[in-house]
């Protein structure tokens, strides 16, 4: 810094001010999370923070808990499944938004965006209007419909990103050089996209699997998923346990997380 | 009216030094303008003026007042940036009365002064417009009015005509020139682009690596250049390394390391044996088949460009290149089996010093 | 000729068919159940005969109780929103000033939490706020209160909750619109004799609207249809459209007046996100989204 340059007192002090601003803002974000996680690691039967000792016992007794363990076993296979078929259509959809031009194209993308901006318990409610109490379907099934409907918007949004940016004269020089439209996109597009198709898979699975409000609507005693258990045990007790299982949805989501981070971005993901 | 002062003003970013022991003043009314290529300090020396960079050494005062410790809002030196920087959220009214707005003047006043300003500079019906709806030349005029408002003390250009087409520079120049000299605003401007320098300044500061080469008036810089930087960068130049070895009523007597001799103008008698450049501009050298007369060496043709208006000629003469610019393509008149022969006047080429190591 | 196009229009028809998929599952999931969600609430059966009737509406509108919980509900959601903006502004305005490491770091702080499900972070502040949580234990400690403060189940907790919550959805768009601001801007409005107070009011802050609009349109939306945080920090007692829509579609099965509830909340929060817009971009800042 020049030897000149006026006594910036003021502007130091209030960068000094903002930065310890934010320190306190990151700490406010964080410390919910830090305080579940700290407090499943308690020895006690009450939820304590700080804990009361350290171990692991709550972890062992989620696993063992029939009620936890089956609910997680529910959320991983919807999330799974739901991952699957809502990547799937999600790719196939954002191929036609791209490549495909038609009137009322827009108008298409912003109806396959819908559902990130209607209310999950208003899904939630019209879902289990028209199918879980008419008996057409059962709980299940609507659940699963309901979880590829939220997370089918993501894998769209994403992949219509990734293929506007895809160099499309790589298919034309696979074109060139005698593979039909089908096999150059098959042997060139698909490969090259894989790692945003993946991270497009990856959280829609983290959507579906961490999904409260649509999955409370359209719970049944075979259909509760992981996060609605959590919610009920808050909702009457308060041990350890809920704790324990909270940090676990953490860890889950957290890896996954990760897996997309490396393979899309996650800002990316999440469309800012 | 102000006086700019600058005093062994210099800057460093880190480790490259930017500028060096820059000393000038700027006397008021004057529009100078600092002239060099892209890394010389030019627009460092600006923002050392603007306040956007404080200097490490050296006193920079305005009407006698020290100013290098002030902030920029505090300076009242009104900057034209290169891209304009408009305020696109302004109406052209917004953008112009910001300065007036920011020193509370009061609004009957900001009204008069905006609608004068934008008269000025002929965008009077253009009042509620947004940035994004004028052309470059507007927005540049928009620019120039915000900045001429608020009545600075200098006025502050920043190759305010590098983003324009060259015909609406051309135009744009003379309007800012025109400007200038009514206001009679003191005005720094900065550009690397020689043409703009010459045809608007009162005097041109060219600068090369941080270091002023020469100051003078157009004509001068043009005329006299210094030092072979300055020679070359204004106007493009020949330059032959020459000893002297005789002068002679105003003419001086000096020759190339291959023995091929010439004549040059000199006022002074320089000292006989000394080095120096002999100074030849592309337009003074006649290319022609006749061989005799003073200052006639036989040359070979390396190449020709045809531009239309223009001619270029690339030409060797011994182990010397020169540069040749002609209205007409000389090579016409030549036949292509006959020796080619290159002239200029004694009058026209001048001797600049050259430093042997 | 004929024969060419026709030919193009079979292939674009059969190339459509990848839009299938996607197509039935928004009709069959998402449009079709909030169309007969609509049309459940204003028909009534009687017998087979359907008969247009607007009971639903008009016993929500007339009753004060209703009309308190809508209250509540924007009320919160207006509070919650208003406090991110405080609170996010500063924090979007740093982060776009931050560069390298350090700037992905407090990326990942802001942004991992939105991944994070939403009653992990519930949980996090009834242990926190609760009669034995951290909060009362600190401050009892410090010996600044004698009997624990009753922070849980009021208003008070479901907007701490949803500032928590949906702080992340304002920070982000508003350093993404900061990012966009042109610095020679700056430099201008300094240049011009603007302080720091003035650039700020004058330039950044008009500047970084569109990320201000974004981000409370996301963030009020949200807030206003939130479930988890009003029933986990707000308690049975205190009522929000959010848990009145639960509670008559899956505890009272009364469906008509559920899916009316529905319809009321959507409507009413897309209407005062329009008026808000408008607000903003027609009137309070006409230049910064002149388009």
């Amino acid at each position: 810094m020049s030897p000149r340059a006026p006594s910036d007192r003021w502007g130091k002090r209030s960068a000094r001010l903002l930065g310890a601003f934010t320190v306190a803002v990151c700490i406010f974000l964080i410390s919910p999370i830090l305080v579940v996680f700290l407090s499943s690691l308690t020895t006690v039967e009450y939820v304590s923070f700080p804990p009361v000792g350290l171990s692991l016992r709550w972890y062992a007794e989620v696993l063992s808990n029939d009620e936890f363990s089956g609910s997680l076993l529910v959320s991983l296979r919807i999330a799974l499944m739901s991952a699957a078929i809502a990547t799937s259509a999600g790719v196939l959809a954002a191929i036609g938004i791209v490549r495909l031009r038609f009137p009322g194209r827009d108008a298409l993308n912003s109806l396959f965006l819908s559902p990130l901006v209607i209310p999950g318990i208003v899904l939630g409610a019209a879902i289990l209007q028209l199918y879980a109490r008419s008996g057409v379907a059962s709980s299940s099934f609507s659940l699963l419909l309901a979880h590829i409907a939220i997370g089918m918007p993501y894998v769209i949004r994403l992949m219509v990103g990734s293929l506007t940016g895809f160099d499309q004269r790589l298919e034309l020089a696979a074109q060139n050089l005698g593979a039909s439209p089908v096999t150059a996109f098959r042997r060139i597009t698909l490969p090259i996209l894989f790692p945003s198709i993946a991270g497009a898979a990856a959280f829609s699975f983290i959507i579906s699997f961490e999904d409260v409000n649509l999955s409370l609507f359209l719970a049944s005693p075979q259909a509760t998923t992981f996060p609605v258990r959590i919610f009920t045990y808050m909702s009457q007790e308060s041990s350890p346990i809920v704790s324990a299982a909270g940090s676990l949805l953490v860890l889950i989501v957290l890896i996954v997380a990760i897996v997309v981070d490396r393979l899309v971005g996650l800002a990316r993901a999440v469309g800012k | 009216m102000s006086t700019v002062e600058f005093e062994h003003v210099a800057k460093r970013f880190g480790g490259a030094v930017a500028v060096k022991d820059f000393t000038l003043t700027i006397r008021p009314g004057e529009l100078v303008t600092l002239l060099g290529p892209s890394g010389c300090g030019k627009t460092t020396t600006l923002n050392l003026l603007a306040g956007f960079e404080y200097p490490d050494a050296g006193a920079i005062r305005v009407d006698g007042q020290s100013i290098e410790a002030l902030p920029p809002h505090r300076r009242d030196t009104a900057l034209v940036f290169q891209g304009y920087a408009l305020f696109p959220h302004l109406t052209v009214a917004g953008n112009v009365a910001f300065g007036l707005e920011i020193r509370k003047r009061p609004r009957e006043e900001i009204t008069r002064r905006v609608g004068e300003v934008l008269e000025l500079v002929q965008l009077a019906g253009l009042a509620d417009r947004y940035p994004r709806q004028l052309s470059g030349g507007q927005q540049q005029r928009v620019a120039i009015a915000r900045a001429l408002a608020i009545q600075p003390r200098v006025l502050l250009l920043d190759e305010p005509l590098s983003n324009l087409d060259a015909k609406l520079r051309e135009e744009m120049r003379g309007e800012i020139r025109a400007l200038q000299q009514k206001t009679g605003i003191t005005a720094m401007y900065v550009t690397h682009d020689q043409e703009e320098a010459l045809s608007i300044s009162d005097r041109v500061v060219v600068m090369n690596a941080g270091l002023i080469e020469q100051v003078g008036t157009p004509r001068d810089i043009y005329r006299a250049p210094a030092s072979p930087f300055v020679a070359n960068f204004i106007g493009g130049a020949n330059l032959i390394p020459v000893r002297v070895c005789g002068f002679h009523d105003g003419e001086a007597r000096v020759v190339e390391e291959d023995g091929l001799e010439f004549t040059v103008q000199c006022a002074t008698g320089p000292d006989i044996g000394a080095s120096a450049y002999l100074v030849v501009r592309p337009e003074h050298i006649a290319v022609g088949s006749d061989g005799g007369g003073t200052n006639t060496h036989r040359v070979t043709i390396d190449s020709q460009v045809f531009l239309g208006p223009v001619s270029f000629m690339s030409l060797r003469l011994g182990r010397q290149t020169l540069r040749v610019r002609t209205a007409e393509a000389p090579a016409a008149g030549l036949r292509p089996d006959e020796p080619v022969y290159a002239r200029w006047h004694p009058d026209q080429a001048l001797l600049i010093p050259r430093a042997v190591s | 000729m004929i024969a060419a196009t026709a030919g193009r229009g079979a292939r674009n028809l059969s190339r459509g068919v990848v839009l299938l998929p996607a197509v039935i599952v928004i009709v069959g999931v998402v449009l079709a159940p909030l169309f007969a969600l609509f049309i459940g609430s204003i028909i009534d059966t009687q017998g087979d005969q359907g008969v247009l009737t607007s009971r639903n509406y008009v016993r929500f509108f007339s009753d004060p109780f209703f009309l308190g919980v809508l209250w509540r509900t924007y009320r919160v959601a207006a509070i919650a929103t208003l406090i991110c903006l405080v609170i996010g502004w500063p924090v979007a305005y740093q982060l776009s000033r931050t560069a390298g490491r350090a700037r992905l770091y407090l990326t990942l702080v802001v942004l991992v939490p939105l991944l994070i499900s939403v009653v992990v972070r519930v949980f996090g502040w009834v242990v926190i706020l609760g009669p034995q949580g951290l909060l009362n234990n600190t401050l009892e400690a410090l010996g600044l209160i004698d009997a624990p403060l009753p922070l849980l189940f009021s208003e008070t907790a479901v907007i701490i909750g949803s500032v928590h919550t949906f702080l992340p959805l304002m920070i982000l768009p508003i350093a993404a619109a900061l990012d966009n601001i042109d610095p020679s801007l700056l430099r201008a409005a300094r240049n011009l004799g603007a302080g720091p107070r003035q650039v700020f009011l004058r330039v950044l802050f008009p500047l970084s609207m569109p990320g201000v609009v974004a981000g409370s349109v996301i963030t009020f939306g949200l807030c206003a249809s939130a479930y988890v945080i009003p029933a986990l920090l707000g308690g049975s007692r205190l009522k929000f459209m959010s848990t009145l829509i639960f509670q008559y579609n899956i505890v009272v099965l009364d469906w008509t007046f559920g899916g009316a509830l529905s319809v009321i909340l959507v409507a009413i929060t897309v209407a005062l996100v329009a008026i808000y817009s408008r607000l903003v971009e027609r009137l309070l800042f006409r230049g910064v989204f002149q388009r």
